[in-house]
């Protein structure tokens, strides 16, 4: 089956430590669905290929597609279209959507759901007739959300892990990869480090074709909605290893995080099903202040202009006695509102709140990145045998996400990874590359160093001042000389976090993980702010308070960066591509 | 908003050092917490560790109650440490935090989960298309299948089930709650068409519930295993009848149309392009099955007959023989002194069907004058039919049993009996007394 | 590749073992369960002593006891086993049918004493 050696590596003052390394085909980061699908799809394109799949948590319970509560837009009804899904993408991400990838991306959800439920077993509500039953959703034409109750994403990752369990795919839990490994041109993956966080001891994966799909999760925001082991890995990993990011000043916020004083599910979500239903926001002196910012649909814009309204309003002084807006679904009726939302309701009550009775305060919080690794349909990236899908890879959102739109993206980009890579893998020959001299050795003393240092300074008080910091200065509402100040303090805690020292052994060590967490969070905030600072205009979720208009004469474009040499990002930007679509199309849609 | 007050919490922590190996310890941290209501176990573990040891591990993920990674002990029970609120406990009891049971401790309250997803591979959890199909199965939500499935499906695989059961650990082959659950909701999946390889895998292993719900209590997303077993059970009753069904339905087709056969799929496992592992070993022992139900009802036949048996022998057999009196001499009346009482024992040969069987059975007789004046009575107490025996002292009859109490001439004194004392016919033949025994 | 061990893992903590406080957290259902088991060994012993040692009042008060336990949670389980009755119910079938035992219980000792 697999190549498996040990092999004796010198390094940490001439400490000897026993070093694993295997080869397999194909190697899957992250387990959540575009890791699955891709496995799934990749394996019964061809069964003799050797897949790996190595998550940072147990099988399946880790990353976002867990977390998905609201569900996944697709087109199923015969009144709805491709073209309405299509436009109400671009609509959603104000025109600077990779149009060739929003286009794949509601063409192929169709069969992706499909094959979801036939091949994979999922089993989506229903209407009373038998069929499925779709839901309504901000920012949408049609009511076109395929959801499981309010907790979609048990359904599906449960139904895909047992997949991957039913299938000769090898599964390394709790095995993190932490950078991603090249040959000596730097062009092509051979590969990545992994650490195997049980045994605290490094894995050098050798693949012929490497998939990065750990998903995102800004938790580098004060506020955010992912669980905090979420934490931008693949954006960062990617980034080092010189793949060309796009877009990466778009941060979504979602408006509705819930306010828990002191606890870690704060900002968590009350899912965008409650506002598609009808549910009002107030704001602190009692007033539905979404009138005043879009008067057409009020709550039922997309979640950019409500995340910033909401903003705006706590900006103003108008926020609630808990620090932020009230979402109200009890005119809703309370029965409605338990039967449609048991999961929402269930963690309400946890924390003192009926959902279906009264008010519930709520934020904005940090959600999903739109930027990422610049990718094809056939998830290539800039690098050879390097593949990105799901929230990693860019340029599907354009500048903001719909509802629904997430989990979408995963599916159907792993499922295409899995096809592509299968393709991949029949083309080329089944032999990794040379991984660089030394470069395994340079990572792991990189990754090992707080080790040895007893400076001793706190890896968690650093990764809350770069979360303040972001969230102050490159949060729902931006301005230049903020960022500016950004990007020293940035590198101020980036300093700092050269003395960060680690205690205790080295199994299962959650500070160590906490510490890779958190360099990949400064360089992914090194991105985030560099690209906003290029874009001198507000345009979906990237809004500046000093150029708070958005102008199309400038802004459509889209800004790719890759990692300088000094380790600074460096940008260039090129016009959005009107492929299928031309702006004046897009900007005279009427929903 | 719930309000909850200022307090300082003592926590007991489970500490395991792979590094140091042993038995593990209790650590104990202070912890001062503002808003109880408000702070999960969860948000106690991670202060802990921010603030007072960071060398401790735990496992979490979502943070919400969707991931079910951090399933752990709490004060004796399990749960989610997101969902399990500091208020739920007493504000003076202590929080005592140990890892899962019946799982390695990896680390502190890490354990390692693969013994519960070998149990849940061996329930075969994996949906398999009956027939690759495009469209998705119509199936209404309120059809028979999904009101049995219901929200079962919504399992997050925690393991807290598994750690409170005290069954999972003690049955080789039980492969716990969770597992069968899952095993029950693809059973009931109309979709599905793994039904007979499923069921012959948790046929044996669902009998070893106890009934004891202690997984349906603990359970943080409220599904009852404890229903989905008893549901299995139901199920597998019925097995050896659709076993019997199928093989009379293939014999039917061979017999009526012998070409169909040939065409007919393989009923196999893997039906699909997937290679599907963990399908094709450990295929299910059918001769042993076979045995054990025929065994079973083999048994069950034979006890139902024996007991139908005895209760129809009781009950109507006597009715059905033909009463025939027996004159047992009892002794010479000159023998008899006038005004006592004087207990007799008779001895007599009682035929039952062609087996003989020699009785004594004591009588009182009670003679009231020499004018051959006689009562004989039964020594059965009308309340039980234990034996009653002449007092002198207490010039009455006693019944040792419930404090029965008959007068001399056979009326109830005292206690339960419900008449007098019974009294038996007798002859008087030639100065010999004779007492009549039906049998 | 295969998730070698190379730190200790601690073997499974049991069910109690380390726990201070499961045993005053244990589940009704599980005393249901504990308490008919042990009610069968009573009756095991109290069957072959009420032979021997006939009418003793504590002897047969004792084994009336035992079967009625024994017999009601043995109700229950059948109840619950062919779905006469919804597993929700399963509490409020401990208290029920045990409470009714005793009650029946009462009156036959009551009628026969």
């Amino acid at each position: 089956m697999l190549l498996y050696s040990k092999v004796n590596l010198i390094f940490n003052q001439g400490e000897p430590m026993t070093q694993e390394k295997f080869t397999t085909d194909i190697l899957i980061i992250g387990m959540g669905a575009a890791g699955q699908l891709a496995a799934l799809y990749a394996y019964d394109a061809n069964p003799e290929l050797n897949i790996t799949i190595v998550t940072k948590a147990l099988k399946g319970k880790g990353g976002c597609s867990r977390m998905v509560q609201g569900g996944l837009n697709v087109v199923l009804n015969e009144a709805d279209s491709h073209e309405k899904h299509l436009m109400d993408t671009l609509k959603g991400g104000q025109y600077v959507n990779n149009q060739d990838l929003a286009k794949t991306l509601v063409e192929q959800a169709t069969p992706t759901i499909k094959e979801m439920e036939t091949r994979f077993g999922c089993f989506f509500d229903r209407n009373p007739d038998g069929t499925i039953h779709q839901k309504p959703f901000a920012g949408q034409s049609f009511d076109r959300t395929v959801h499981k109750g309010d907790l979609t994403g048990i359904e599906m990752i449960s139904r895909t892990t047992e997949q991957v369990m039913k299938r000769n795919i090898t599964v390394l839990e709790e095995c993190r990869a932490v950078d991603l490994l090249l040959d000596s041109s730097g062009q092509e993956v051979t590969g990545a480090l992994l650490l195997d966080i049980r045994q605290g001891r490094f894995i050098v994966a050798e693949a012929s074709a490497t998939l990065v799909a750990t998903g995102g999760g800004p938790t580098q925001y004060r506020f955010h909605a992912p669980g905090p082991e979420k934490s931008v890995d693949g954006l960062g990993m990617l980034y080092r290893a010189g793949v060309v990011m796009r877009d990466m000043e778009m941060i979504q916020f979602h408006p509705t995080g819930l306010i828990i004083p002191g606890s870690v599910v704060a900002g968590s979500l009350l899912e965008e099903g409650l506002r598609g239903a009808g549910a009002y926001l107030y704001n602190g002196e009692g007033k539905r202040y979404m009138k005043n910012y879009a008067p057409d649909v009020a709550e039922r814009a997309t979640r950019d202009v409500v995340s910033r309204s909401a903003f705006l309003e706590m900006l103003a002084g108008r926020e609630c006695e808990e620090g932020g807006v009230r979402i109200d679904a009890s005119h809703l009726g309370s029965e409605f509102v338990l039967k449609n939302f048991p999961g929402m309701c269930n963690r309400c009550r946890q924390f003192g709140y009926d959902l279906s009775r009264e008010p519930v305060p709520v934020s904005p919080t940090a959600h999903f990145v739109m930027g990422g690794a610049d990718i094809d349909r056939d998830c290539h990236t800039s690098i050879e045998r390097l593949f990105v899908a799901g929230e990693d890879a860019g340029g599907v959102h354009g500048g903001n996400r719909l509802g629904g739109n997430g989990i979408c993206e995963s599916t159907v980009y792993g499922r295409q990874a899995g096809k592509s890579l299968a393709r991949y893998m029949e083309k080329n020959k089944r032999q990794p590359a040379e991984t660089a001299k030394g470069m395994v050795e340079e990572l792991i003393e990189k990754h090992t160093r707080p080790f040895d240092n007893n400076k001793g300074e706190d890896a968690f008080k650093l990764r809350a001042e770069l979360q303040e910091c972001n969230w102050i200065k490159v949060g729902v509402v931006r301005n230049g000389s903020d960022m500016e100040e950004a990007v020293r303090e940035i590198a101020t805690i980036r300093g700092a976090a050269t003395d960060i020292g680690l205690t205790g052994g080295r199994p299962y060590n959650m500070l160590w993980n906490t510490y890779i967490d958190f360099m990949n969070m400064l360089d992914v905030s090194d991105m985030v702010v560099a690209s906003a600072l290029a874009r001198n205009e507000s345009r979906a979720a990237h809004y500046r308070s000093d150029f708070p208009e958005q102008n199309d004469d400038i802004g459509l474009f889209n800004s790719f960066m890759v990692r300088g040499d000094d380790g600074l990002p460096e940008i260039s930007s090129k016009p959005v591509e009107f492929t299928y679509k031309t702006v004046e199309e897009c900007r005279n849609y009427k929903k | 908003m719930s309000t909850g007050q200022e307090n300082i919490r003592k926590v007991e922590m489970y500490r395991y050092d792979p590094t140091e190996g042993g038995d593990g310890h209790f650590d104990t941290f202070d912890l001062q917490i503002k808003d109880e209501s408000n702070t999960t176990i969860l948000d106690v573990l991670i202060r802990i560790q921010k603030e007072q040891d960071a060398t401790l591990a735990f496992r979490y993920a979502c943070r919400v109650n969707m991931c079910g990674s951090c399933g752990m002990v709490i004060n004796g029970r399990e749960g989610l440490a997101c969902k399990t609120n500091v208020s739920e406990f007493a504000t003076n009891e202590r929080i005592t935090i140990r890892p899962l049971n019946h799982f390695p401790v990896i680390k502190d309250l890490v354990v390692d989960m693969d013994p519960f997803f070998k149990n849940y591979e061996e329930c075969l959890p994996f949906f398999e298309p009956k027939e690759i199909v495009e469209e998705p199965a119509i199936i209404r939500p309120d059809s028979p299948e999904r009101q049995a499935i219901g929200l079962a499906t919504e399992c997050i695989a925690c393991g807290c089930c598994v750690s409170s059961c005290t069954m999972a650990n003690y049955h080789e082959g039980y492969a716990g709650p969770a597992p069968l659950n899952r095993a029950f909701t693809l059973l009931n999946d109309s979709r599905d068409g793994l039904f007979t390889e499923r069921m012959d895998r948790v046929l044996q292993s669902c009998y070893n519930c106890r009934t004891e719900f202690n997984c349906t209590e603990v359970c943080p997303k409220e599904i009852s295993s404890t229903r989905a077993i008893k549901f299995i059970q139901r199920m597998a009753m019925k097995e050896p009848f659709r076993k019997i069904e199928e093989e009379k339905a293939a014999a039917e087709i061979e017999n009526v149309e012998p070409a169909t056969v040939i065409g007919k799929a393989e009923p196999v496992i893997s039906m699909s392009n997937n290679g599907c592992v963990g399908c094709t070993h450990n295929q299910p022992d059918v001769g042993r099955r076979d045995f054990l139900t025929k065994m079973t009802l083999g048994i069950g036949a034979a006890t139902a007959l024996m007991v139908g048996g005895v209760m129809a022998s009781a009950f109507v057999g006597p009715s059905m023989r033909k009463k025939e009196t027996l004159w047992v001499p009892a002794g010479k009346m000159d023998d008899l002194q006038v005004g006592k009482v004087t207990t007799l024992n008779l001895n007599y040969t009682e035929t039952i069907g062609i087996y003989k069987q020699d009785n004594v059975k004591p009588v009182m007789v009670w003679c009231q004058s020499n004018d051959k004046n006689i009562v004989v009575y039964d020594s059965r107490c009308t309340h039980l039919g234990c034996a009653v025996r002449w007092d002198k002292t207490q010039n009455s009859f006693l019944c040792a049993c419930h404090g029965g109490k008959f007068a001399l001439d056979g009326s109830v004194i005292a206690g339960p009996p419900p008449r007098p004392l019974d009294h038996m016919e007798y002859k008087i033949d030639n100065g010999n007394l004779l007492i009549a025994m039906v049998s | 590749m295969k998730q070698e061990d190379t730190i200790n893992y601690r073997k499974p903590l049991q069910w109690g073992e380390f726990d201070p406080n499961r045993r005053r957290n244990m589940f009704v259902g599980m005393w249901a369960w504990m308490w008919q088991r042990i009610t069968a060994v009573a009756i095991i012993v109290l069957l072959p002593l009420h032979i021997v040692l006939t009418y003793k009042p504590w002897l047969q008060f004792l084994l009336l006891l035992a079967v009625t336990f024994h017999a009601t949670l043995g109700l229950r389980v059948i109840l619950l086993d062919f779905d006469l009755v919804k597993v929700e119910y399963q509490k409020a079938l401990i208290w029920g049918l045990t409470g009714l035992g005793l009650v029946v219980f009462a009156l036959v000792w009551w009628l026969i004493r």
